[in-house]
């Protein structure tokens, strides 16, 4: 559950199993509960249409509560999980507890009239009939799995792409070089056998080198500041002759 | 920055691709500036970026569907090789053509992005919401679809990480799932 609309899942926990949670879980295991959950998130999700789900949930509820030797009612919950299952309408509900168990019948007839609470349905909400004759081959999934897989990583690309807009474009390019000579042994390891090819190698590494940076890399800095120190001699050697002339 | 601190090697990285998904992050920000930097050398293409995401992808498909597949060479040779044969092959529906010579060409890697056509059509868009939903809620309808039908896997792999008892068990799982996903599509489509 650990995605779920807070607001729907306070409802679910309110109303679905408020009294008979704990039945439900002895007799289907945590793990029915929480698919069962899942389903009805599922459905709410899709129907957006909160009083339609607080009827649905007010008929389980009322089933569970009235019902309770263990072969019946784990009939009627299976039942109500298949329903839940293929597609939620409340009409439906009671079509398959009613062919459950044709004992249910006269409890059905009250039930469709209660909500969650006890109190009388004026009408029972309209809901859309599922369409069945949708027809879903295998290669459609799989092009619609490798297209939602192929998008959903291109979005995840596009924030790192904009986490990296923040760094300067030199050092960052300085730091994938980096990242590449790095990982370069590995390859020499693997695929490198004769002294010629390694000596190829190196050339190549130089070679991209240059190639990305229009020059050869930074020189070492202690030579730098050797240079440096020696002019600075000069010019207060240069300085101390003419001063003291 | 993600993965700053530390640089994977390319046998840490496929370990990392195959065991999580969190691995391709890394991979992608890892190689990123380098193969840009290259892209950008061969040719100044408005969508180098959108070139390069394909090539990761198609390395990232190669690695988990190929089972025969071997890399001999390194991580980022091959995707600049792929980069380069996907900016060619952007160029040429361009009517461009540009001669590139360069240190990868003797790599002769030819592999790209499995060309799926997008398809706009009301259906694979309702596929697509009920995917996003089935991903979204969490489950594992949408891991099991994706290992049979994206990752390729066989029923006898998925029971196994999947923690089902046997293969059977499986089967019947995805059998339920496509259901499933076919209801959600339905509800998306006609609601």
């Amino acid at each position: 559950m650990k995605l779920i609309d807070k607001e729907i899942a306070q409802i679910i926990e309110n109303n679905l199993f408020s009294d008979s949670k704990q039945k439900f879980i002895n007799f289907f295991g945590p793990e029915q509960y929480q698919f069962l959950l899942h389903e009805i998130y599922l459905y709410s999700v899709l129907k957006n249409d909160e009083n339609v789900l607080r009827s649905l949930l007010g008929k389980a509820n009322y089933i569970i509560e009235n019902f309770d030797t263990k072969n019946v009612i784990n009939r009627i919950l299976k039942d109500l999980a298949k329903l839940y299952f293929s597609g939620f309408t409340s009409s439906d509900i009671m079509q398959l507890v009613k062919a459950g168990n044709k004992r249910f019948d006269l409890e059905l007839t009250a039930l469709r009239e209660l909500d969650f609470q006890g109190n009388i349905l004026e009408s029972e909400p309209e809901e859309k009939a599922f369409k069945s004759d949708l027809v879903i081959e295998d290669d459609e999934i799989e092009r619609a799995l490798i297209l939602f897989e192929r998008q959903y990583w291109k979005n995840r690309f596009k924030k790192i792409d904009k986490e990296f807009g923040d760094e300067s474009t030199e050092k960052a390019r300085y730091k994938g070089m980096q990242a590449s000579y790095e990982s370069e042994p590995m390859m020499m390891e693997e695929s490198m056998h004769s002294k010629s090819q390694k000596i190829h190698w190196y050339t190549r590494k130089s070679y991209s080198y240059s190639k990305c940076y229009g020059s050869m890399p930074p020189k070492n800095n202690k030579i730098k500041i050797i240079f440096i120190a020696a002019v600075l001699v000069l010019i207060a050697f240069l300085l101390w002759y003419f001063l003291s002339n | 920055m993600r993965n700053r601190g530390r640089q994977y090697s390319d046998a840490e990285l496929i370990a990392r691709l195959k065991d999580d998904t969190n691995g391709l992050d890394i991979l992608y920000s890892q190689h990123r500036n380098y193969c840009l930097s290259y892209l950008k050398s061969l040719h100044n293409h408005h969508e180098m970026q959108d070139i390069f995401h394909d090539a990761v992808l198609a390395f990232y498909e190669k690695i988990l569907k190929d089972e025969v597949f071997v890399l001999r060479c390194s991580i980022q040779t091959y995707l600049c090789a792929v980069c380069r044969n996907m900016l060619r092959e952007r160029l040429r529906k361009e009517n461009r053509f540009v001669n590139f010579e360069d240190e990868f060409e003797q790599d002769n890697i030819v592999d790209v992005l499995e060309p799926i056509e997008s398809e706009n059509s009301p259906k694979m868009i309702a596929m697509h919401k009920a995917l996003n939903l089935m991903k979204e809620t969490g489950g594992k309808c949408y891991e099991i679809l994706l290992r049979f039908f994206y990752l390729k896997q066989g029923m006898d792999r998925i029971a196994y990480e999947m923690d089902y008892t046997n293969s059977d068990n499986a089967k019947n799982q995805k059998a339920r799932c496509q259901k499933r996903l076919k209801i959600l599509t339905s509800n998306v489509l006609f609601s």
